[in-house]
């Protein structure tokens, strides 16, 4: 028999149980207390209201009101400046003091896959906005960036609104909702995210304002130990390295009408980010959120007149005393230039003084900077600083530190007293062209060593540095070591021995003056220069097809010195091809009479922001690189001022929506741009760096699955194919540094049949990092400036009836079966039997013309380097004719079939191998020993076990100039980095007269 | 989804996880239906030798196992606090250790998830067929790795439960399980903390000496306690399996189990596998794998090593019980307490 069962032990069982069953209950508690219908966290329904960010601030004033409404058409910008876009149907919310315009749902802008981003951010109708996008993003992959697909204006007492919903792009269940709220007498905007992880993984999150800067504009300041301006480089693979928290983020234009900008977390005592040149991403630390966990994020982001970042910071400041007790105090100085008769005070490169945490004996690398500020005219300045800190302040001329001081602040505010600055001297520039006052670009180059390594200089040590930085660099006039001149130009310099260079164009003589300048004195320098109209063929006009200005988003250049900037490249066609947006530049052209002088075509550079994937079974998201399109619609009021919606399209479908957005497809341009290049911020600005296409094979008719095939491919929902374009720039940028890959990828689709004109542009997005005009492309057409046929010089462009240049003119002719003379295009004619080559190169004195090449099928056949003349003085007007010949095509030609010849003349190729294998060069001989091997590559440290690199470039730069005087170095004076280059489009020969079946076929 | 039934749903979950833990605990109150085997439990084999010959004849299906051998379906479970993991049957006093990872590898999507953990974990037997067990997640590592990866480090979930065994037969088994997983994991939950629980019947069943097979069925559910949605969630997990102890001293487990209705229709089918080693008398040593074949789940595996330590009294092959007291009130509350030499001696 068996024994009793045991019963449970009571003590044990029921203290358990009833434990268990407290912990339901105090569950079921805590949710009925969490739910609460006053927020938008359980959901985005009708009630939803979301709580007001930042309750704890407080601002006031007398008077005050704040509304929010939605733009109408007619009503002007609410902002302006060179970056505004606001457009009918965008937010606005406004409060007197600061305007905020938020991007209608359907109006997204760069890297933001909806609206909802802040476009607009300045004072109310001061022009003083340059916030190009802050939209908000959980992390970097695409669809880490939020979509909206709701908003809802809000006005309640003493604030308006207004709210998005959405959820992370192509994730409906990971909910977002922003609110961006104003308030009477506040100086910026309340804004309050939240993020839901709806669904079932954990995920890495922070919620961050993507600060979209775009290159060449604001740089972001943050006050942690080693920054401020200084902020360590990153690639998408070592992002996460570089984040680092800090107590507000601020940034400045450095462009007029200032204004500053700062972020502010009223959620957390510091925000954390990362920070470029190109964009910063500030928010809350990233964490792993569970599934159903949460993140909210509040912050302040405020706006101060000025054009440097203390007024924000001063802002952030007192958002910080009043979130977290943080008490600050104010720091006054003057900064003294004795002894200066000029001082300057209140330029902006004159005097920038940088306030940091720390002693002269605390390491660089330690020292919290906390602010910088521009003195006033009298070189007075007043900063907050948080309280009772030991600060050293450095100020900085011309891109130089050139004096500190400690400052040991003690408690209450302080004057640190004055500061002295060396003096600097002046130089009045003047500039004529045939004796007449014109627009001139005018280089100021040190004239020896000393003077370049006493002037080098950067601005807060960003951007590019420049001998001698006289204004900042992508900015107005002068900016780096530039300046336009229309008429005598006074210029503060620091002193040393100065070069002045100034040509009008390729076309024309080199002026140079030599000054010395020194400290407190005055120099003066007269440019004169000669145009040399022989240089120009006649019934061509010269254009440049690729032009940014301030309404790009990675160019600050202001209309009116882009003009003048036109005006001094003597071009007579610009398109005028912005980034993403159309732009006429109507009331500088106007006000500068450039109409009268030159002939601007409305057009648009489509940029891809947003990544996709080409092929789903691709392992990387892509861009499909750059376009320019001309004429477009220019819509002054429309969103992107008339230009389509450029993302998440193959180029066939941009074509169909830029078509169907009123360009003309049958005597409009499409042009393919620097089609093969580095990744920029993980994006390939070159389509055929998206494909990697590969130039040893043949290209596919259609699409069989590879990406090669692609390039011919017609996009579902397109009515172009991909290959639909009609123009290739053969050389992009003052520095053709890529024109060798650019080169061999045209050649290799003029041999695969794809017939399309090469141009030459100059990509000019400020005075600096390309000079308008170098190189160009001159275009054979009936038309002129005075009497303009758009269409007939458009269809001259298709039918490449063009050479590209930054300086030796190159006309080539022979003749067909019936005698009559044919220049380049691509347009095939059978050649005459006896047909000869003729070839005549011009170049102005100062372009060296070393050689001259014959290209037929790709291959160079002939080279010409012994018949060339040489000009006696380059700085002279003699000596321009550099070559005239003829050669009997049959010497040229191979035996038989199809041909096509183009000609090229200048410097001679700088070399460069095809380290991966793809058929287009990749690598230069870059450490100079002769041979181009794995040393050449950046990144390699030993030689790879494969034939064909993964790891290849940069390309060749043209060897420095031996000499200040060298012809090298006077050509690089006004043309920087680049080496002397033409080339025509080609003779295109049907040898069988049966049609052009490509090269040798 | 509107508030009304938001909430609505909110309380279904909380009251259905609510059921799950009772039901067990009500039912351990229950008397054994006729027909179970009556009496102590006796205390199981301590030998190393092989399972050969002749079957013996338990009293309890939960007698054949070897005494520190691991029991039941694989233990590398795929959520949180093991919630919807199937358990054994058998109850028994024991601690263990172990450690654990899971590991999702989305490259397409940049996306990968690693999971490791340290666990500490026991049950005991109240009276004949009650058993409670816990478990506590000491040590949580988790990394979510993206372009910007995060991690976490410290505390992880605690599970609380009960199984109460309602049919005891010598070739057979029946019983519930249940447990609610608590959301320990301090510094790892910030807005929203979720509660989850399941319960499950399970049986076992003896098709000859050394081969078993297992089967459970249950739901299991969660909700958030959150300013946030609660996003409460239901689903049906099912877990079948052979386990074949061919040596006392080692044994081998197959399980399928699958997870349907929680967050997809299908969530997960998985195969699982676990090694199993004893020394024949307290200790157990247990390695399984459970590798998703199908379902919305993105997990490539999840592993888990465990170490366990069974307390209470065994019998050594000689038939020395060791651990034993002398019999007091106190100590018969537990049936390895009250093992019966007799009929240890009688399986020998």
């Amino acid at each position: 028999m068996a024994p009793a069962r045991p019963k449970p032990s009571p003590s044990l069982f029921n203290p358990i149980r009833h434990g268990l069953a407290a912990i339901f209950i105090a569950s079921l508690v805590a949710m009925s207390v969490g739910c609460n219908k006053d927020d938008c966290l359980g959901g985005a329904g009708p009630d939803c209201i979301m709580p007001s960010p930042c309750r704890t601030l407080e601002f006031s004033c007398e008077d005050g009101g704040a509304i929010v409404y939605e733009l109408q058409t007619g009503e002007s910008p609410p902002v302006g400046g060179m970056a505004s876009l606001a457009a009918p149907g965008d937010i606005v919310l406004s409060n007197g003091l600061v305007t905020a315009v938020i991007d209608a749902i359907d109006h997204p802008h760069y890297l933001s896959p909806t609206g909802g981003s802040i476009i607009d951010l300045g004072t109310p109708g001061g022009g003083d906005d340059s916030v190009r996008s802050i939209f908000q993003a959980a992390g970097l992959l695409p669809h880490d960036a939020v979509a909206y697909n709701e908003s809802r204006l809000l006005v309640e007492e003493g604030l308006a609104a207004v709210q998005f919903h959405g959820h992370l792009d192509g994730h409906p269940d990971l909910v977002v909702n922003t609110r961006y709220e104003i308030r009477p007498c506040e100086p910026g905007i309340r804004i309050r995210t939240e993020m839901i992880n709806g669904e079932p993984d954990p995920l890495s999150w922070g919620i961050w304002d993507a600060f979209y800067f775009g290159n060449r504009e604001s740089l972001p300041f943050t006050p942690s130990p080693g920054q401020g301006f200084d902020h360590p480089s990153f690639g998408l693979t070592t992002i996460a390295d570089v984040i680092e928290g800090s107590p507000y983020l601020v940034a400045a234009a450095h462009t007029q009408p200032g204004v500053s900008y700062g972020a502010v977390s009223c959620s957390a005592l510091e925000s954390s980010g990362f920070h470029s040149e190109e964009v910063s991403g500030y928010g809350t630390q990233g964490r792993i959120v569970m599934p159903r966990d949460y993140e909210v994020y509040e912050r302040f982001l405020v706006v101060a007149e000025g054009p440097a970042v203390a007024g924000a910071a001063d802002l952030a400041l007192e958002v910080r005393n009043q979130l977290w007790g943080e008490d600050w105090s104010v720091l006054e100085g003057q900064i003294t230039a004795e002894g200066d008769p000029r001082p300057r005070l209140g330029d902006p490169l004159r005097a920038s003084v940088l306030i940091s945490e720390g002693t002269s004996t605390t390491p660089r690398e330690e020292r919290i900077p906390w602010t910088q500020v521009l003195p006033d005219s009298e070189g007075r300045f007043s900063v907050r600083v948080p309280s009772e800190r030991p600060y050293i302040a450095e100020v900085e001329a011309y891109g130089r530190v050139v004096a500190s001081r400690e400052i040991p602040m003690t408690e209450g505010d302080m004057n640190m007293g004055a500061l002295s600055i060396p003096a600097i001297g002046e130089l009045v520039l003047d500039a004529t062209v045939d004796g007449q006052q014109e627009h001139v670009l005018a280089f100021i180059l040190p004239s020896d060593d000393a003077t370049e390594d006493a002037v080098r200089g950067s601005l807060f040590g960003q951007f590019k540095e420049c001998a001698p930085l006289l204004g900042a660099p992508y900015g107005e006039s002068p900016a780096c070591n530039r300046v336009l001149l229309d008429g005598p130009t006074t210029l503060a310099v620091p002193a040393g021995s100065y070069s002045i260079y100034a040509s009008a164009g390729p076309f024309s003589t080199l002026a140079r003056q030599r000054v010395e300048v020194a400290e407190g004195g005055a120099a003066f320098a007269l440019l004169q220069i000669d145009r040399l109209p022989e240089l120009m063929p006649t019934g061509t006009l010269s254009a440049d097809f690729h032009v940014h200005g301030s309404a790009s988003f990675d160019s600050s250049i202001p209309d009116h010195d882009r003009v003048r900037a036109f005006l001094a490249s003597e071009l007579d066609v610009i398109a005028s091809t912005d980034h993403d947006v159309a732009w006429d530049y109507a009331e500088a052209m106007t006000d500068l009479a450039a109409h009268e002088q030159m002939k601007l075509l409305v057009g648009l550079e489509t940029t891809g922001h947003i990544l996709f994937r080409l092929l789903p079974e691709l392992p990387f998201p892509q861009v499909m690189g750059h376009w320019n399109f001309w004429p477009v619609v220019f819509d002054p009021e429309g969103p992107y001022r008339g230009a389509p919606w450029d993302e998440l399209a193959e180029p066939g479908l941009l074509f169909t929506r830029i078509r169907d957005a009123g360009w003309p497809e049958e005597s409009g341009v499409i042009q393919f741009n620097h089609p093969l290049a580095d990744l920029k911020f993980g994006r390939d600005l070159g389509f055929a760096s998206t494909l990697q296409l590969d130039g040893t094979r043949d290209l596919p008719e259609s699409f069989d699955g590879t990406t090669q095939s692609l390039f011919h491919a017609q996009p579902i929902g397109a009515d172009f194919r991909n290959s639909d374009y009609h123009a290739q720039e053969v050389m992009n940028g003052t520095d053709n540094t890529w024109h060798p890959a650019y080169r061999a990828l045209w050649f290799y689709l003029l041999n695969q049949g794809v017939l399309r004109a090469g141009t030459a542009n100059s990509d000019s997005h400020s005075l600096l990092d390309n000079v308008l005009g170098t190189p160009r492309t001159l275009v054979w057409t009936t038309s002129t400036v005075d009497d303009f046929d758009e269409v007939e010089f458009n269809l001259a462009v298709r039918d490449g009836r063009m050479m590209g240049t930054n300086g030796p003119v190159i006309q080539v002719n022979t003749t067909d079966a019936d005698g009559a003379v044919r220049r380049p295009s691509l347009t095939p004619f059978i050649p005459g039997p006896d047909a000869t080559l003729d070839i005549r190169v011009d170049a102005a004195p100062w372009v060296p013309v070393d050689e001259v090449r014959v290209v037929v099928n790709g291959e160079v056949v002939r080279t010409l380097a012994d018949k060339l003349g040489s000009p006696p003085d380059p700085l002279g007007t003699a000596g321009t004719s550099r070559l005239d010949i003829q050669l009997p095509l049959a010497e040229v030609l191979p035996a038989s079939g199809d041909a096509w010849i183009v000609v090229e003349a200048g410097h001679a190729l700088e070399p460069n191998l095809d380290l991966d294998c793809n058929g287009f060069p990749d690598t230069g001989d870059n450490n100079r020993d002769g041979i181009i091997d794995w040393r050449d590559v950046d990144g390699l440290e030993e030689e790879p076990d494969e034939p064909c690199f993964s790891t290849t470039g940069p390309m060749a730069e043209p060897p420095a100039p031996t000499s200040r005087t060298s012809r090298n170095a006077l050509f690089q004076a006004v043309v920087p980095d680049g080496y002397a280059l033409a080339f025509t489009n080609p003779l295109m020969l049907d040898r069988n007269g049966d049609g052009f079946a490509g090269g040798g076929r | 989804m509107s508030m009304a039934r938001h909430s609505s749903l909110v309380i279904a979950a909380a009251v259905l996880g609510a059921a799950t833990l009772f039901l067990p605990l009500r039912a351990g109150a229950t008397e054994p239906e006729a027909g179970d085997t009556e009496g102590p439990v006796p205390a199981p084999e301590a030998t190393g030798a092989p399972v050969e010959g002749p079957e013996a004849s338990p009293a309890d299906v939960c007698d054949e196992i070897g005494y520190g051998m691991a029991q039941g379906p694989v233990t590398a479970g795929l959520l949180d606090g093991d919630l919807g993991r199937a358990r054994r049957i058998c109850s028994r006093s024991e601690v263990g250790i172990s450690g654990g990872g899971l590991l999702v590898v989305d490259t397409p999507a940049f996306y990968g998830h690693l999971l490791a953990g340290l666990s500490l974990d026991g049950s005991l037997p109240i009276g004949r067929r009650l058993e409670i067990f816990g478990a506590v997640e000491a040590l949580r590592y988790q990394q979510v790795i993206t372009p910007i990866p995060s991690s976490y480090l410290g505390f992880g979930h605690t599970a609380l439960g009960a199984s109460y065994r309602f049919v005891a037969k010598p070739k057979w088994s029946l019983a519930v399980h249940g447990k609610v997983v608590l959301p320990t994991a301090i510094g790892l939950y910030r807005n929203a903390w979720p509660l989850a629980s399941d319960l499950a019947i399970a049986t076992l069943f003896q098709l000859r000496r050394g081969i078993r097979v297992h089967a459970s069925a249950g739901i299991a559910n969660s909700f958030a306690m959150s300013k946030g949605p609660a996003d409460p969630e239901i689903g049906a997990v099912i877990t079948a399996g052979v386990e074949l102890q061919p040596f006392h001293g080692f044994a081998f487990v197959a399980d399928i189990h699958g997870g349907f209705g929680r967050q997809a229709p299908i969530d997960v089918i998985a195969a699982a596998l676990a090694l199993r080693f004893s020394d024949g008398k307290r200790f157990g040593f247990d390695v399984g794998a459970t590798v998703p074949v199908a379902g919305r789940e993105r997990a490539a595996m999840t592993l888990d090593l465990r170490a366990s330590l069974r307390l209470g009294p065994y019998t050594r092959a000689s038939g020395e019980v060791v651990g034993s007291r002398p019999a007091t009130p106190e100590s018969t509350a537990t049936p390895e307490k009250t093992a019966t030499p007799e009929k240890t001696e009688s399986r020998d």
